[in-house]
């Protein structure tokens, strides 16, 4: 029996696959973590912090990655560490490293998370419709944002802009979430 | 084919492209590109519509938004547009189209007979005459209704799609005019972002006969090249057939695309209609401005046309509206048409101006041409049945009079600056005599306005004051301006004039058929009687008179009536003041404000993680927050109290499975833990116990219940709280407000981790044996398990909490594990209760059992007024620490019995019938409707395993009250009796849950 049970159903995806115009997937990824460190430790202290090769992000609404892991800025003192990679299952330990033994806390939310890839042409045009956000205006390469799409709370990532753009979001609201999208790129299939 | 005032070869339209439509059942050709006016013209049909209140005949009076006579209900396949302008449609293969307002035809309207009364249809009638008696005004408003209003809204379903999309730019530009085009030249170049919105489908629709405007070729030459410019930038983006329906505060506005363009692709997914919302840094007006119409008798028959449509329906549908053409005017600028005209060989009979004299430049052209001009003369009325066929012209020196036959009158009574926009942003207008018009009056944050709108209505001259209005923004910006190319050839301009032009007539007159509102048939006469019943200030005179409130909102007529009324009261027109136009600026369906955000996505929807197994196994889904939870399971042979008794009596006789992942649950994390604990709830954490649990309540700082669940202590300074499955976002929000601000110094950290696990409660006598299946390692006795502990452990590798608490009353376990291994854990917990008759039971069953045991449910049993003294749990606050809410609960009136209500339990006299929820509970004394009202019922239910209905009630002392019967009334006014009980009904000793 498969263990893992995919929070969005996949055969609404059938034809959104590859499209050129528009095409949706779900990403999976194992590992989502949440972390949080003491802030005035962070910008006092330290320019970049370094976790198992990763560099930590303290500008705002930037990621780094690095392989299958990202990290992603969502305040000042609070990260998401999006991985499909078990190396990075040590950044629960980060209370070994020196200089972060201010860290606040570290929550697995590894189920809590569902992400959505779109890309094609149109996905710009898509998510114009579901969020007042202005993504090209705002959202640039290796960059990140916490908005409401179609009144979801959600985070948007980004490798590059050019190319595609990640939607991660609760668990529980992915299904609709995605209802929302395929509704929204009807037009352009 | 009949087009009988089509020109050849002229306008835009595609002529290979013919269209076949229908205007009230009869068959009309026109080609793809001509709206219907246009296509109604072409056809030679000047009669369209019948005036809303005295069912006068109308035609076409302009091209654009501001029409006030055209309006219809437009059928394509299985769409239907309801008062649509038809100059605001473009023609479609097999369009049908009905005039609206009239019976049995639009030619011979019965409805018409009503002028015959006309005198006594004043300003008021209906309020005065129908306002008794009153119990007929039911009657009244049918035959009203009947005989007045617009279109007729379908009954079923819209069948439009609708769109809403967001956009973000550095300036956003209304229209798309010389204007416009000469004001974004220098910000493209600036590295601006554009956004120009054009309700036309072209780009410049007032450019299109560009020789005739531009005095010499050079001129020409550099608006070309600018415009091209303009449109072929990367950082220019044009939204063509959209119209502006509102501007806000902070450069926030509302446009609304395609309104009426059909959707003809066979992409049944393209929406009909968007409703944009912009977000800009600045918002330039360059709507232009809409030509006034003539005050004189009978100046609403059709073949009345203002002059500078007829110039568009010329130059863009190669489309004159008649033969016998006049112009009457009061200015230069509407001498275009008769230019336009005369491009094509068409020649017009007389102009009449009411000036004395005209720009040299236009009287060597009439005169060159032969065109007869009469000076200083002005219409007294018009004359035609379905159509102008003469008018009566008089001297305004010598008031001699003179009649001259024509079918086609053009008119202009100057212009009125597209100001609504200025004033829905908050801005407010000045009284320019020099152009007849008020201007807006612009601060640093109020939109700008150019061309037009600002009461430069010559376009040359609008080009070069665009532009150095854009320059002198950026300068202000502070910006480097000295690199910008400039405009060349718009030296000085030779200025064209309009006369202040007001009847001396029209006092004298005070006709009924001086209209100076088309729309809603407001005339001269109507003005001067609401004036003389004290109607004397614009807004006041404006509801009286319903003057401006039509579709069209008074565009060509609200300043008008301001001049008319400033005359009558011998004041200036900044005296009288200006409409305070409201969104939005043209119709707008409630369907694309709505957009996506209906039916299905109206409101998201939260699913758990076994939410499809529920799907196949019937579920039948309630709405909790924004989860939707099972409510039952249903059976082909069961009704739903069927199914929630098997669900109850499974619990209570083997075991029974709930999806509880709804529950809200929050970690909170940190060496100050204990301390932010004990300050939110009122039990006191400071000697809990790792793996131990509490169920506590949580209180507002007023002292009153609004969330409860159990904690648990998971590890040193790590505690998981829950939450009722509605409240967790308040909870959260709660908690982190106290947490950042009141308690900044706690070194504690929230997270909710609600759609981290999934919370699978197996309820009932034998969870014990179903448990020890699923988990071979643990020992589940009461010794090694109590009640309210807690254990980690593992299941097929994957991590599980185990809580044991009971919502049920009976012997539960709840199994928290991730979400992603959530439907994975339930199929096994399922495969592996077969052999226990395990069944999975919804929220409706579960609010029985917890009912049963008196367990409450925040927000159900409790309103925001209840106190946990009066829900018996006064033992739960704290004597020896403080707790939010404490303070308030101190007070004598929370502790004063008689005055409280207090959660009691309630079995009615008839033991099969269910007390209604929300019934009122009273002494046996009182009458349905008289008496106090002691109290409510709460929740009600049947058990199947007491075999009787019972319910909860919040009652005014009602612990004194036990075994006292009361007389039950609910919203329909039956009554019933019931007794007073303690509320718990099973159980009583809570030996089954331990």
């Amino acid at each position: 029996m498969i263990k893992y049970s995919p929070s969005i159903n996949h055969i609404n995806l059938n034809k959104f696959r590859n499209n050129k115009d528009i095409s949706i997937s779900e990403v999976y990824f194992k590992h989502y973590f949440n972390i949080k460190f003491d802030r005035k430790v962070m910008y006092d202290d330290y320019i970049n912090l370094e976790v198992e090769g990763l560099i930590i992000p303290v500008i705002n609404n930037k990621i780094t990655h690095y392989d299958n892991t990202k990290l992603i800025w969502i305040s000042p003192y609070e990260w998401m560490c999006i991985s499909h990679s078990n190396r990075f299952q040590n950044i629960c330990k980060l209370p070994k490293y020196s200089y972060i033994d201010n860290f606040k806390s570290i929550f697995d939310l590894s189920s809590a998370y569902t992400t959505i890839k779109l890309s094609g042409e149109n996905f710009i045009n898509v998510l114009s419709k579901l969020t007042t956000l202005d993504i090209l205006l705002n959202i640039n390469s290796e960059y990140c944002a916490q908005t409401l799409i179609s009144n979801i709370k959600t985070i948007i990532w980004t490798n590059d802009i050019q190319k595609d753009i990640f939607l991660t979001v609760n668990r529980s609201y992915s299904q609709h979430l995605l209802e929302t999208i395929l509704d929204a790129s009807l037009e352009y299939i | 084919m009949k087009q009988i005032n089509r020109l050849k070869d002229v306008g835009l339209i595609d002529r290979s492209k013919p269209i076949e439509f229908y205007f009230n059942g009869s068959k009309l050709y026109g080609f793809k590109g001509d709206t219907l006016a246009s296509a109604l013209l072409s056809n030679g049909v000047y009669l369209t519509s019948r005036s809303i209140k005295h069912h006068r005949p109308r035609g076409l009076f302009t091209h654009d938004l501001s029409e006030p006579n055209s309006i219809m209900q437009v059928n394509v396949k299985d769409k239907e547009f309801i008062n649509v302008s038809a100059t605001d449609i473009y023609i479609y293969p097999n369009m049908k189209v009905r005039n609206i307002n009239s019976w049995p035809s639009l030619e011979f309207d019965l409805y018409a007979l009503k002028r015959i009364f006309s005198k006594f249809f004043q300003p008021g009638f209906i309020y005065k005459t129908f306002m008794w008696p009153r119990l007929l005004w039911g009657f009244y408003e049918k035959l009203i209704r009947k005989t007045k209003g617009f279109g007729k809204l379908k009954s079923d379903d819209d069948s439009l799609r609708y769109e809403k999309k967001h956009s973000n730019t550095d300036i956003l530009i209304i229209g798309t005019g010389p204007s416009a085009i000469s004001f974004a030249y220098p910000a493209l170049q600036l590295g601006c972002k554009i956004l120009m919105v054009e309700q036309d489908s072209n780009v410049s629709p007032t450019m299109l006969n560009i020789d005739y405007i531009f005095k010499n070729n050079d001129q020409k030459n550099e608006f070309i090249k600018i415009k091209n410019y303009v449109l072929k930038h990367s950082n220019t983006k044009i939204l063509l057939n959209t119209k502006v329906s509102s501007v806000n505060d902070h450069n926030f506005s509302t446009l609304i695309q395609n309104s009426t363009i059909i959707n003809d692709s066979n992409n049944i997914y393209l929406p009909d209609q968007i409703l944009w919302k912009i977000r800009s840094e600045k918002i330039v007006i360059a709507a232009g401005s809409v030509e006034r119409p003539m005050l004189f008798d009978n100046n609403d028959l059709p073949g009345i046309m203002s002059s500078n449509s007829i110039s568009t329906y010329i130059n863009k549908f190669g489309v004159i509206p008649g033969k016998n053409i006049i112009l009457y005017t009061n200015n230069d600028y509407s001498y275009q048409m008769v230019f336009d005209l005369l491009q094509y060989g068409i020649k017009i009979n007389a102009v009449i101006d009411v000036r004395k004299n005209i720009h040299k430049e236009i009287l060597n052209k009439l005169e060159k041409n032969n065109i007869k001009i009469i000076f200083d003369h002005e219409i007294i009325k018009a004359f035609g049945n379905n159509c102008i066929n003469e008018i009566y012209i008089s001297s305004i020196n010598t008031r001699k009079k003179i009649t001259i036959k024509c079918n086609l009158l053009a008119v202009s009574n100057g212009f009125s600056p597209v100001n609504q926009f200025h004033i829905q942003s908050g801005g407010s207008l000045k009284y320019f005599d020099k152009t007849d018009c008020f201007i807006p009056v612009e601060t640093k944050f109020s939109p700008l306005h150019i061309g037009g709108s600002a009461g430069v209505f010559d376009l040359v001259e609008s080009i070069k004051y665009s532009y150095l209005k854009a320059i002198k923004m950026f300068d202000n910006q502070k910006q480097d301006i000295t690199n910008l190319i400039p405009i060349k050839n718009f030296g000085s301009i030779d200025k064209y004039t309009i006369s202040k032009f007001r009847s001396s007539f029209l006092s004298k007159m005070n006709s009924k058929n001086v209209f100076v509102d088309y729309q809603t048939d407001t005339s001269l006469f109507d003005i001067n009687y609401a004036v003389k019943e004290g109607f004397v200030f614009l807004d006041h005179l404006r509801r009286y008179t319903l003057f401006g409130t039509g579709i069209d909102q008074g565009k060509q007529s609200n300043d008008n009536i301001i001049f008319l009324l400033a005359d009558i009261l011998n004041l200036s027109p900044d005296q009288i003041g200006h409409i305070k136009s409201r969104p939005p600026f043209s119709s707008v369906n409630f369907g694309a404000i709505s957009g996506r955000n209906n039916n299905s996505f109206f409101d998201p929807i939260r699913r758990t993680s076994i939410h499809n197994w529920h799907e196949r196994n019937n579920a039948i889904f309630e709405n909790v927050g924004q989860w939707k939870r099972p409510l039952y399971y249903a059976k082909s042979n069961e009704n739903m109290q069927e199914s929630v008794n098997r669900e109850c009596l499974a619990v209570r006789n083997s075991v029974g499975v709930i999806d509880a992942s709804t529950l809200g649950k929050i970690e909170v994390v940190g060496p100050d833990s204990v301390d932010f604990l004990n300050m939110i709830y009122p039990n006191k954490f400071s000697s809990m116990k790792t793996g131990k649990c509490k169920y506590s309540l949580m209180l507002n700082d007023k002292g009153m219940i609004f969330d409860d669940g159990v904690i648990a202590k998971l590890n040193e300074n790590h505690y998981l709280i829950h939450t009722t499955s509605g409240g967790a976002t308040t909870v959260m929000d709660w908690l982190e407000q106290w947490l950042q601000t009141e308690w900044h110094n706690f070194n504690v950290t929230l997270r909710s981790v609600t759609d981290q696990w999934t919370t699978i409660s197996i309820n009932g006598p034998k969870s014990r044996i179903l448990a020890s299946k699923l988990f071979k390692n643990i020992d589940f006795s009461n010794e090694s398990f109590s009640f309210m502990s807690y254990q980690e452990t593992s299941f097929d590798n994957i991590p599980v909490r185990i809580f044991r608490v009971s919502f049920s009353g009976e012997l539960c376990f709840e199994i928290n594990v991730p979400s992603n291994y959530g439907q994975y854990f339930w199929n096994k917990t399922f495969e592996l209760g077969r052999n226990l008759s395990i069944v999975p039971y919804g929220t409706e069953a579960m609010h029985i059992l917890r009912a049963e045991k008196g367990y409450i449910i925040v927000g159900q049993d409790t309103d925001g007024s209840v106190t946990p003294i009066d829900i018996g749990a006064i033992k739960m606050l704290s004597k020896s620490k403080d707790f939010l809410g404490k303070r308030s609960l101190n007070r004598v009136f929370f502790h004063d019995n008689n005055n409280r209500k207090q959660l009691v339990g309630l079995i009615p006299d008839n033991s099969k019938k269910i007390i209604k929820d929300g019934a009122h509970i009273k002494t046996l004394q009182d009458q349905i409707l008289s008496g106090d009202i002691l109290g409510h019922v709460t929740s009600t239910y049947f058990s199947p395993i007491l075999n009787k209905s019972f319910a909860l009630g919040l009652v005014k002392n009602g612990y004194s009250m036990i075994d006292q019967k009361v007389l039950i009334v609910d919203m329909n006014l039956n009554k019933s009796y019931a007794t007073i009980t303690k509320p718990i009904f099973y159980d009583k000793e809570g030996l089954k849950q331990k």
